[in-house]
């Protein structure tokens, strides 16, 4: 699941799959904007067929949040 | 295909493709970031580059004038957020502020629409507030304002709008699966994945037929294809093709599908296994047949293999493969074809018999063509004489002798006002005898007309068969006192064969003689398609240069082409 969430980060902020740990979030990644936060949650969601609350997508503004937020909503 | 999918590959496609940026400018009111790549990826696989940029979110009368440049300006102009809450705010105003607001929208779409009135295409979405309003009755405040603002757009005379009817996209996705509260609440992103996808598609027609890649000839199979049954085994009495009958009923449809397209300027031709004489018979005497003789522009019916037939056909009319389409319900045909000629695009009659108009309706739209002139409505009447033009070919021994038999009359014209559309037109469809492949809209034509530098000759073409209208194009741009060069040459393909040409160039040089220039010059830029004029400028003259080819007009030697009469007006 980590690996598929990676990819899925790393393609739509165009950022090396290599640089997506613990410490990655919106505040390390320039490209990380409000325009692509939208698109990435939702290709997240596509990816696992999963809906993300109004707090989710708040939430969802590092890598190690949206494993947690995409770990719940797949269990 | 996932979003992500749709990203990834669109990356790739950016990476690989050949063709030069067509540049597309968004403006809009709602977020629209998602519809970038899938826009960009629509339009990719079909081998058209399209590079989106959006203007800022909101800015749309600001931000137009950044694309003034652009080849294509899309506008999502969204009625639910012209203002603040204007989904629910709208149904509340006095009417004073309901007739403010629709004055206030009436002269920003002006000053859009004007900023952006020499770009080749706006798509300017339909206004629509049924995301919010299908609920009702009763026609809304809001519903009243979005009428009365498309209203407004229709009556503008500009010739590059174009608009969009979204309601067809929402009917086909579901308002559902089109519209996402949450995103809009969130993030003022209205519109689902699903729309943009369904929305590139709706559309994409029209960038095919802006750059020259919409379909431009249709061939029919006959049996089991324009009627039901087997002209040689059931006899013509017996094949159906009239809604006295549940079979005859869908043939009688897909017909009269046909004729439509036809009616439209695109090239119809039957390619079938049977007697000659056997088909003659039916379009001239049946009466339920819907598609005549006359609507036909080419036929090659006899016992050969199709894909000949087929490469016959096409070459004789002059066009390339790619702007095929053929329809047959044989998969041994179809396969054998699209094995032989893999460009041309098949499509084959459904089993299900019930699904064969729905099959031809949603692929009509391959021959979309985004400028309909006098020229496209009359085609139909140029290929019937040129089918008998062909018919009187036998009689003479030589090309000179067939060629001096038919008549032929150059009419030239010189920054001619009148044909601006078809000039526009004729830069924009032809890509074989096309020298240089310069795409220009109307209003860039206009330009040139109002510009001492460029002169914007062209030609009109008849003999004693027919009219083939204007169907050729030469801009010229003076760089300095007696220097020119060539900037496009470019002839339609029903004219070549006739050294027009040369008589047209020949004219050219003697106006420009006229006009104290002693030097032209001029470049040959290759694409797949024009290698037919790969030695044009090495035939008319010109010395081959490192970069650029010249011609010293005193040292011009005309080509003999008497057998063409000149008119210059």
């Amino acid at each position: 699941m980590q690996d598929k969430i990676k990819k899925v980060i790393s393609l739509i902020l165009e950022a090396p799959i290599d640089s997506i740990n613990e410490n990655f979030s919106t505040e390390s990644t320039e490209q990380w904007d409000s325009l692509t936060h939208i698109k990435l949650v939702l290709a997240l969601e596509e990816e696992f067929d999963i809906r993300l609350e109004e707090d989710d997508i708040v939430n969802a503004i590092s890598y190690k949040n949206i494993v947690s937020i995409v770990d719940t909503l797949t269990s | 295909m996932k979003y992500s999918e749709i990203v990834s590959s669109n990356r790739e496609l950016a990476n690989t493709i050949q063709s030069s940026s067509y540049k597309i400018g968004v403006l809009n009111n709602v977020t629209v970031s998602n519809l970038v790549d899938i826009l960009e990826y629509t339009l990719r696989i079909e081998k058209i580059n399209g590079v989106v940029s959006l203007g800022n979110y909101d800015n749309i009368v600001q931000d137009a004038s950044l694309f003034s440049n652009n080849d294509a300006v899309i506008m999502f102009w969204e009625i639910a957020n012209v203002m603040p809450g204007a989904y629910y705010n709208i149904e509340l105003l006095p009417d004073s502020a309901y007739n403010a607001l629709y004055k206030k929208l009436v002269s920003e779409i002006d000053i859009v629409l004007d900023t952006l009135k020499e770009i080749p295409v706006i798509l300017f979405n339909k206004f629509t507030a049924l995301p919010f309003t299908h609920y009702f009755i009763n026609e809304n405040k809001i519903d009243r304002l979005c009428t009365q603002l498309n209203e407004y757009l229709e009556e503008k005379n500009q010739t590059n709008l174009k608009l969009v009817n979204t309601e067809k996209v929402f009917a086909k996705v579901s308002i559902e699966q089109s519209i996402d509260l949450r995103n809009f609440y969130l993030f003022k992103a209205l519109h689902s994945n699903r729309y943009f996808i369904e929305w590139s598609n709706f559309v994409r027609p029209i960038f095919m037929s802006v750059s020259g890649h919409s379909k431009k000839a249709l061939y029919l199979d006959c049996d089991n294809t324009l009627w039901g049954g087997v002209l040689g085994e059931d006899g013509i009495d017996d094949i159906k093709m009239s809604s006295r009958d549940s079979t005859g009923a869908i043939f009688e449809e897909v017909q009269a599908l046909y004729k439509e397209l036809a009616n439209k300027g695109v090239i119809v031709g039957l390619c079938s296994k049977n007697n000659e004489t056997d088909v003659d018979q039916v379009l001239d005497s049946h009466e339920d047949m819907i598609l005549k003789e006359s609507d036909l522009a080419i036929k090659r019916v006899n016992w050969e293999n199709k894909a000949d037939n087929i490469k016959d056909m096409t070459d004789a009319i002059n066009i390339g493969l790619d702007s095929v389409v053929f329809v047959d319900d044989s998969d041994f045909e179809l396969n054998f074809v699209k094995d032989k000629l893999k460009e041309i695009t098949t499509l084959k009659v459904p089993r299900q018999l019930f699904s064969y108009p729905t099959l031809i309706r949603e692929n009509m739209e391959l021959f979309y063509n985004f400028s309909m002139t006098e020229e496209d409505v009359s085609k139909i009447t140029m290929y019937r004489e040129q089918k008998k033009r062909e018919q009187a070919k036998p009689e003479f021994g030589d090309m000179e002798g067939y060629l001096k038999s038919l008549g032929l009359v150059l009419t030239i014209h010189v920054d001619s006002r009148k044909h601006v559309k078809r000039i526009a037109q004729i830069t924009q469809k032809t890509n074989q005898f096309n020298l240089t492949t310069k795409r220009y809209s109307e209003a860039e034509i206009e330009q040139f007309f109002c510009d001492e530098k460029y002169k914007v000759f062209s030609f009109s073409l008849e003999d004693n068969f027919g009219n083939y209208g204007l169907t050729g194009l030469s801009i010229i741009r003076m760089s300095n006192e007696d220097k020119a060069e060539l900037d496009t040459f470019l002839m339609s393909c029903r004219v070549i064969g006739r050294n027009v040409e040369y008589a047209f160039f020949n004219t050219i040089i003697d106006i420009l003689k006229k006009e104290d220039v002693k030097e032209l010059t001029g470049s040959y830029l290759k694409t797949k398609k024009n290698g037919l004029v790969k030695n044009l400028l090495n035939n008319f003259g010109f010395e081959k240069g490192d970069e650029i080819d010249h011609l010293i007009l005193d040292r011009f030697i005309p080509k003999k082409v008497d057998f063409i009469k000149v008119d210059s007006l």
